[in-house]
């Protein structure tokens, strides 16, 4: 005989969920952490387990919920802030990602933690997503206005040809080729069209901006943009989560291969700031750059 | 891990440019890619021959060193040096110990292409035919003792 659900410990049916989880059973194990939350629901990490098997399910405003109750009972639950960020993003609400995913981050880094790459992709998602929609708000905005001005130009250009008509018909002259007439006006009025069109694209710095990310800005490990840069003895700077992955490795600096640990890193803060006023413009192309 | 974003960056300025006698081969993903180099001074045991490198990237690259080997391809040989065994294998601290993520596909190609450039050995290192004997494919199993720094 199997023994029944009481007789089984929070702790056992933790196991068994990761069992199932790790097979890729996601129904079976979301049950079982389910059962264990019930006996015990003060462990943080059946939540997280919880969690990640709802975002297996695409189940995101529950991961978000098992997050937040991860949090509450423990307020370093660098998985709980991350996965919520990922959820976050799955429901295209960027502006929360990113407040998850900074504190995930800076968790990952307190604690050394191998995710921390990981972690900082999120925040740099968080914040393409963000700039999409901003851009897309932008866009529309612009385009109504546009769109305005180009009405104005229609109506003109249709008032002018009614007019050419009245005139024909209060005094019909022979002479005149009306239809060639219309088409000059509504050549004319393309023209005004495809000039305001230019005046609106050049008025535009974001489009005609060069989509290239500045060498100084990019990290020479992982070639991405840095959004955490840290200096070292030799003065080069690299983006901290991927010089920690290095220095997990090897304890040495990249160029000169000096002894470096990571209590030799400084923040670059100037250079910070940098990368977050280059990506606060650019997000939307600069993170797959 | 950031191992195919840089290895794409690393692929599209291969392809803009190369330094002379170096030349990619093939590189249809992001886990094997080969390389052709030749030796371009007048060194009698490399003249007019193109050699073949084998890169084996892992998911952890660049933090983790590249696979580098010679192969035998397309008529290709394994070029004659001291430190390169007969089945391929570069005895080369860079590709070991010494690597550093800074590096990348074009700067190992180089440091190889100089480590012949400057060889005038024609010679195999010592204990080659056990050594290949015993089978050994990847470079990452040795332990190599790096202790002649004279070629």
């Amino acid at each position: 005989m199997p023994p029944s659900i009481i007789e089984m410990s929070a702790e056992e049916l933790k196991q068994a969920g990761n069992k199932f989880f790790q097979n890729g059973d996601w129904l079976s194990a979301d049950k079982k952490y389910s059962q264990a939350i019930a006996i015990d629901s003060t462990n943080y990490t059946l939540f997280t387990n919880r969690a990640l098997v709802r975002m297996k399910l695409l189940r995101y405003d529950d991961v978000i919920d098992d997050c937040t109750s991860a949090i509450n009972l423990n307020r370093d639950a660098m998985k709980g802030y991350y996965m919520a960020a990922q959820a976050l993003i799955q429901l295209s609400r960027p502006s929360e990602a990113l407040g998850y995913a900074h504190t995930a981050y800076q968790l990952a880094v307190a604690q050394n933690s191998k995710s921390a790459t990981d972690v900082a992709n999120v925040v740099l998602e968080a914040k393409k997503q963000r700039w999409r929609k901003q851009e897309r708000n932008r866009i529309d905005r612009d385009n109504s206005m546009l769109k305005q001005m180009k009405e104005l130009v229609k109506r003109d250009s249709e008032r002018k040809i009614l007019d050419l008509r009245e005139q024909q018909w209060d005094s019909p002259s022979g002479e005149r080729d009306l239809e060639s007439e219309i088409a000059v006006i509504r050549e004319d009025a393309r023209v005004q069209m495809d000039e305001l069109e230019n005046v609106f694209a050049r008025a535009d710095p974001q489009r005609y901006k060069p989509r290239e990310v500045p060498d100084y800005l990019m990290d020479s490990i992982s070639f991405s943009i840095m959004t955490d840069p840290v200096v070292t003895k030799n003065g080069h700077s690299y983006d901290r989560p991927v010089i920690m992955d290095h220095l997990r490795r090897s304890n040495t600096d990249p160029l000169t291969r000096e002894p470096l640990s990571v209590s030799d890193l400084r923040p670059n803060l100037a250079l910070k700031q940098v990368c977050a006023e280059f990506l606060e413009e650019n997000a939307g192309w600069a993170v797959d750059y | 891990m950031f191992a195919q974003k840089r290895l794409g960056k690393e692929l599209s300025n291969i392809h803009k440019s190369l330094p002379p006698g170096i030349s990619i081969a093939s590189a249809s993903d992001f886990s094997n890619w080969k390389m052709d180099i030749q030796v371009l001074d007048t060194n009698p045991l490399y003249a007019d021959q193109i050699y073949r490198l084998n890169f084996k990237f892992s998911g952890s690259y660049p933090i983790e060193a590249p696979e580098v080997t010679f192969i035998k391809e397309d008529g290709r040989d394994i070029p004659m040096h001291p430190h390169i065994y007969s089945n391929g294998v570069i005895c080369l601290d860079l590709l070991g110990t010494n690597w550093s993520p800074v590096q990348n596909v074009e700067s190992v190609c180089m440091s190889i292409q100089s480590m012949l450039t400057s060889n005038t050995k024609n010679e195999r290192p010592p204990g080659d035919e056990t050594f290949v004997r015993s089978g050994y494919r990847s470079p990452r199993n040795i332990n190599f003792v790096y202790d002649d720094n004279t070629v």
